[in-house]
């Protein structure tokens, strides 16, 4: 179950990872360990990444300003819960077309090779 | 073997103080809920690696250090030229700088504009992008020189001027000014213990410029840019009462000259080799 990545690259994956970390907190609001099961789920199984690799992601959104992190105690446990920002939410509305078209465009060259 | 495991990634973690124990914290509960779903083998083996982890958290965390110790840089910079101009006007009636402190102080203020405005286009690049080790090592490199000129442009005019002035507005600037240094300085160590020796990186601000804004920004060589900056200096010369062009065309030479030296001995430090296009060394 927690081969490095199954049935997707992990390379192409880890290039993609931030968008669907932005695509997970769409949604709701999350701590680290409710996003890697979101991301999952999400992807019905086929997207597994090394959990720990969220965390420079997050990081990094959190840089861009996309995404914003609180302390919360849950469960009696301190956690660090993320936050789509309003720059993150229309950071992911222009990735979703980027990847629309990208994606449309490969299809039509992969399909025609094939 | 959760703990061995966090033991192996602390002593790979280079980043000290409040982010280190965030870090730590957020590995730790994600583990543990891991565990309590999967077993602690399999939750080991679901983090994945710790020292590539550690490395990756560390130059994500050194890219952010950067990048705020620029924002204060910045705010250093600015406020630091509100002092000194404040300390010029205060200065004696009839009082006037000896002309070598009167260049070095032009220079030192050329160069701390110059710099402050590479290294915010090269922070506001690296923001909304994956940084790299040898990056974040030349951005801080960047804000400590900009710094240091700053620094000396004040040192300049309070060492060829005497005057009164409200201590307030004097001081202001070197409290921000050192307040930034040592944010500077932390970045500037984390970024250099992830740095491989003799990695360095170069980054045109042009490049920086024309990503940022989409467009392509056109490339000025050193010669071009000396040549604009005496035009510059000619023109704001020649404006003031009693200057003769003789003396004009000689301060348009020295400003030639200080712009085509700074380059030369600057270029190195500040990651300016290549101008044209980025070319980031990986560390």
């Amino acid at each position: 179950m927690y081969s490095d990545v199954v049935g997707v690259n992990s390379d192409l994956l880890r290039g993609h990872l931030d968008r669907l970390l932005l695509a997970a907190l769409e949604r709701e609001s999350g701590h680290g360990y409710e996003l890697a099961r979101r991301l999952s789920e999400m992807s019905g199984g086929e997207l597994t990444v090394p959990e720990g690799s969220i965390y420079p992601a997050l990081h990094r959104l959190e840089r861009a300003g996309f995404i914003s992190s609180t302390w919360a105690r849950l469960d009696g446990r301190r956690r660090r819960v993320y936050e789509l920002s309003e720059a993150g939410r229309k950071q992911l509305g222009s990735w979703r077309m980027e990847w629309t078209k990208f994606s449309g465009l490969v299809d039509r060259v992969m399909g025609a090779t094939a | 073997m959760i703990e061995d495991f966090l033991r192996e990634f602390e002593s790979e973690l280079k980043v000290r103080g409040r982010a280190r124990r965030r870090v730590v914290s957020e590995c730790r509960a994600h583990l543990e809920d891991l565990v309590a779903d999967h077993g602690p083998e399999a939750a080991v083996g679901a983090f994945g690696d710790p020292r590539p982890l550690a490395r990756m958290l560390d130059v994500e965390i050194a890219a952010s250090r950067a990048i705020r110790a620029t924002w204060m840089t910045a705010a250093a910079v600015a406020t630091t030229a509100v002092s000194t101009l404040a300390l010029i006007h205060s200065a004696d009636s009839g009082a006037s700088a000896p002309p070598v402190w009167a260049v070095a102080f032009f220079a030192a203020a050329q160069v701390a504009a110059t710099v402050t405005a590479i290294a915010l286009l090269h922070a506001a690049r690296i923001r909304r992008s994956p940084a790299s080790a040898a990056d974040t090592a030349l951005l801080a490199r960047r804000n400590r020189y900009a710094l240091i000129a700053a620094g000396f442009t004040m040192f300049c005019a309070g060492g060829a001027l005497t005057g009164n002035a409200s201590a307030a507005i004097l001081l202001a600037g070197p409290a921000l000014w050192l307040a930034a240094m040592l944010a500077v300085t932390r970045s500037s160590i984390l970024s250099s213990r992830l740095t491989t020796r003799g990695v360095k990186a170069d980054r045109s601000p042009y490049s920086d410029l024309g990503e940022l804004l989409h467009i392509q920004v056109p490339t000025i060589g050193p010669l071009a840019l000396a040549l604009l900056a005496a035009v510059g200096a000619m023109v704001r010369d020649s404006g003031e009462a009693g200057e003769t062009l003789s003396k004009v065309l000689v301060v348009g030479a020295i400003e030639a000259g200080l712009v085509l030296a700074a380059y030369l001995a600057m270029r190195r430090p500040l990651g300016l080799r290549q101008l044209r296009g980025s070319n980031i060394a990986g560390a």
